[in-house]
């Protein structure tokens, strides 16, 4: 069965009804290759700008040395990438899957007329539209709006959900364990409230939405309670909260869940004062904790059909500031990384310091155009309905 | 008036009744009840910063003098949320949350904020001409819609947008892109001092004619006003969205048009308005009973007011607007928090659902705010960890006797179960009277209103 079937089916059997069908119950009916259909998406978020320029060096480049004589890295302390990009010497890990053909680097990904407040550029980031556009609805729910059927469809690794992942018609559920939010419904009363309203005739105003939402909620709960059936101790992960939250992505994904996007944020970027001193440490988490997912994935025969996207809100001022930090700037670079990559490496050229936009790195990639190719390439879906404006494919993906 | 229909009415102009209150309030009409309120204004504490020169204060002391002047703003939020639950002038502190939601505007600036919130809190009921001015003319809000940046040589439309779309008319609601830009003219230089108080820069004010609505002439952003409210569709306007809020969230137009009628015949007057609705058949007919999901804030005032709950530290009340998504002060974006089923999802539901419970037994929430993005996590973790007790005190006997004689399920569903829960509720057997109000407030029938 085809992928795009396979969804059309799983809506017409849920959508409406109250009922996970059967089939959504694990992936086993179906053999590997129609698994490596039903693709997973993971998105993980560095929140507080980070600082790109830091992250992936321009190691021949004067003018970053001359802006930054305080926090720029040497040319002998980076890990070459190719003659004129280094990575941040931190970031070890990420380089072997960089080496192995995983990862591909998009430099200058913005948008126009950007927005340099972290609340304000991260809605844009999550909502994908133009900068002076407000939307309810992030472009994660605007996809599970048409392709999705559950809650847990798209799951938040958090205590509140991403406007990323709010819907016009329904949204993802956040969590911090699969098991808590079983809990907390497991109570003996509430579960004779929803015995009982499952046996009711639930009207079509308020009152009859909350016990729908009710219902909907106890049945995704119990799924995921479930459905999670591999628990290992995943000492391979970092023992942070980063390193903590993909390995509990990593044991869902071999758990064999239908959810399709998990959601993660990797916070405290906001490096205005001492800034290689936080960001250091965060790059080494992120590198280590990332390394640890996909290891885990591969040897489960998972990471063929995963596709990780790393994206931060904006990146930093070009010249440092006066406490060896960096101010909010605009366009930053993003990372994709899986096995399904057209031209892994770098896919173009690094930011051109001589012409900043008021002290900035300008955009040359949209970043909608990287949703964009997610929804049509990897998911294989009409990304129309989702991002109000059309593009071209990049050619990153295959 | 029964006491099903007074238990309605106060749930929408209010935050709910106790038995008492239905009884003391049983013998005066609504209009009656509006003419003894009174407006309470908020005000700060500032004397810590009165009469220091911060000019003259070295960077970093300065710095430090601006931030504590900040966090200020946590107080004029506690002040706020504290005269929701313990004020007797309900109606009025309904009519300024949702004159809040309206004007939307989110506010970091403390002094600002104040000012801002005493104009609602002034005009809450009074004339919609005075209130919507004064707003335009509040420090709070020209910062909000770069009312700054709008100079007559580059004209920011931002303010004259949302004038239109959100404050006024509605979206594309008799009005054109040109008249946008026309009105964003006669607000050019229309600024605000230091500590709030509005100007009209001269040179920054075009003095040109402007074409708005088909008339042309020198106007000023009061005539501008003036024009808009000659137009019905703004009468209409907000009356349709005072329906959304305080009646159904799906209108009726027959009485959206009614309400018209008496709002705009009034010349935009709001308490004309709400009396007429507060006087009216309709509004108590079966289908607006319990029809609207309650705000978290309309959440907790209305518990705290029941069980007298009260909470020493301010934190909690601050981390549980930043858990449940509404902050005082801090509307999300121009169009203000969320509403009616956008509250509600899989994620917050379950929580709703267990919050009386957890405060009423003192238990344990187990749950952490997500850190801003500005914040260092760790700092932020231990700042917002909720799953400390929350420290939430309440009193029963206060309940208990407020509510003598009152059958709950009209206390807190006006009687509205579905058959087949009020069945269930029937049979089901309750320990103890406590257990017995923990677990009917437990059901999602309490999160309407």
């Amino acid at each position: 069965m085809k992928r795009r079937e396979f969804i059309r089916n799983t809506s017409l059997g849920a959508v409406g009804t109250l009922f996970i069908p059967e089939f959504l119950r694990g992936m086993d009916w179906m053999n590997l290759d129609e698994r490596s259909q039903f693709r997973k998406l993971i998105v993980i978020q560095l929140s507080g700008g980070n600082d790109g320029l830091n992250t992936i060096i321009p190691f021949e480049n004067d003018l970053y040395y001359n802006l930054r004589p305080q926090i720029s890295i040497s040319k002998n302390e980076v890990i070459k990438l190719n003659d004129q990009l280094g990575l941040n010497p931190n970031m070890a890990e990420f380089h072997k899957l960089f080496k192995d053909g995983l990862v591909s680097i998009v430099n200058s990904v913005g948008y126009p007329n950007p927005n340099r407040s972290h609340f304000r550029s991260m809605d844009i980031w999550h909502t994908a539209v133009d900068s002076n556009q407000y939307s309810k609805s992030g472009w994660l729910g605007r996809y599970m709006d048409s392709y999705c059927s559950n809650s847990h469809s798209m799951l938040e690794l958090d205590s509140q959900l991403s406007l990323a992942l709010h819907g016009k018609e329904r949204n993802g559920l956040a969590l911090e364990q699969s098991d808590k939010l079983y809990k907390t419904l497991r109570d003996k009363y509430f579960r004779d409230v929803i015995e009982t309203a499952e046996s009711a005739e639930l009207n079509e105003d308020n009152q009859g939405y909350l016990y729908k939402t009710l219902i909907q909620t106890n049945q995704s709960a119990k799924y995921l309670a479930e459905t999670h059936t591999v628990k290992d101790n995943n000492l391979e992960f970092p023992q942070t909260g980063l390193g903590k939250k993909l390995a509990q992505v990593s044991q869902f994904i071999r758990s064999g869940f239908s959810t399709q996007v998990y959601y993660v944020s990797h916070n405290g970027f906001d490096s205005h004062v001492n800034q290689r001193k936080s960001q250091d440490k965060l790059l080494e988490d992120y590198s280590k904790s990332v390394s640890a997912l996909v290891q885990s994935l591969e040897k489960s025969g998972d990471l063929e059909h995963t596709l990780i996207l790393t994206f931060s809100e904006f990146g930093r001022r070009v010249e440092e500031n006066g406490s060896s930090g960096t101010d909010h700037g605009k366009a930053n670079n993003l990372f994709l990384i899986g096995k399904n990559l057209k031209h892994p490496g770098i896919y173009n050229d690094g930011p051109d310091l001589s012409k900043l936009d008021d002290g900035d790195i300008s955009y040359k990639v949209d970043f909608r155009n990287i949703y964009w190719d997610i929804i049509v390439e990897w998911f294989q879906s009409d990304a129309s309905k989702i991002i109000s404006k059309s593009f071209n494919s990049l050619g990153i993906l295959s | 008036m029964e006491n099903r229909k007074f238990i309605h009415l106060y749930n929408c102009f209010g935050f709910g009744l106790t038995g008492k209150q239905i009884k003391k309030l049983s013998g005066i009409s609504f209009a009656e009840k509006l003419k003894k309120e009174k407006v309470e204004e908020i005000k700060l504490d500032l004397s810590e910063f009165e009469g220091v020169d911060f000019r003259s204060l070295p960077e970093k002391e300065r710095k430090e003098f601006f931030k504590k002047l900040r966090e200020k703003i946590k107080d004029l939020n506690l002040m706020w949320l504290d005269k929701m639950i313990h004020s007797e002038n309900i109606i009025q502190e309904k009519m300024n949350l949702f004159w809040h939601h309206h004007f939307a505007c989110s506010i970091e600036n403390p002094l600002y904020g104040q000012q801002f919130t005493n104009i609602i809190r002034k005009n809450a009921t009074g004339n919609f001409r005075d209130l919507v001015l004064e707003v335009s003319k509040s420090a709070a809000m020209i910062d909000f819609l770069h009312a700054k940046q709008n100079e007559k040589s580059h004209p920011n439309e931002d303010f004259a947008r949302e004038l239109c779309e959100l404050y006024t008319l509605g979206r594309d609601n008799e009005y054109t892109e040109k008249d946008v830009q026309e009105i964003a003219r006669a607000f050019t230089g229309w600024r605000h001092k230091m500590l709030g108080e509005f100007i009209v820069h001269p040179k920054k004010h075009d003095e040109g004619n402007k074409t708005i609505f088909g008339k042309t002439g020198n106007f000023n952003g009061e005539e501008v006003i003036d024009l808009i409210l000659e137009k019905k569709a703004c009468a209409e306007f907000i009356c349709k969205n005072i329906y959304e809020y305080f009646v159904h969230p799906k209108v009726n137009e027959k009485h959206v048009k009614e309400l018209t009628d008496v709002f705009y015949t009034s010349k935009y007057d709001i308490q004309k308005l709400i009396i007429h609705i507060a006087e009216s058949n309709w509004f108590y007919e079966e289908q607006n009973i319990l029809a609207k999901i309650k705000s978290p804030i309309e959440f907790i005032v209305g518990l705290s007011r029941q069980f007298k709950i009260e909470n020493e530290n301010p934190k909690s009340w601050l981390l549980y607007q930043k858990l449940f998504d509404q902050i005082l002060y801090r509307p999300p974006n121009v169009k203000g928090w969320k509403v009616d089923q956008e509250w509600i999802d899989s994620n917050s539901l379950p929580l709703r659902l267990r919050l009386p419970s957890i405060i009423l037994t003192n238990a344990q929430l187990d749950l952490a705010a997500k850190p801003n993005y500005d914040e260092n996590p760790l700092d932020g973790m231990k700042e917002n960890k909720f799953s400390q007790k929350l420290g939430f005190t309440y009193d029963w006997e206060y309940f208990f006797d407020q509510n003598q004689g009152m059958d709950f399920k009209d206390l807190f569903f006006n009687g509205k179960l579905s058959p087949q829960m009020k069945a269930f509720i029937d049979k089901h057997h309750f320990e103890t009277k406590y257990e017995e109000v923990i677990q009917l407030i437990s059901l999602p029938e309490f999160q309407l209103i």
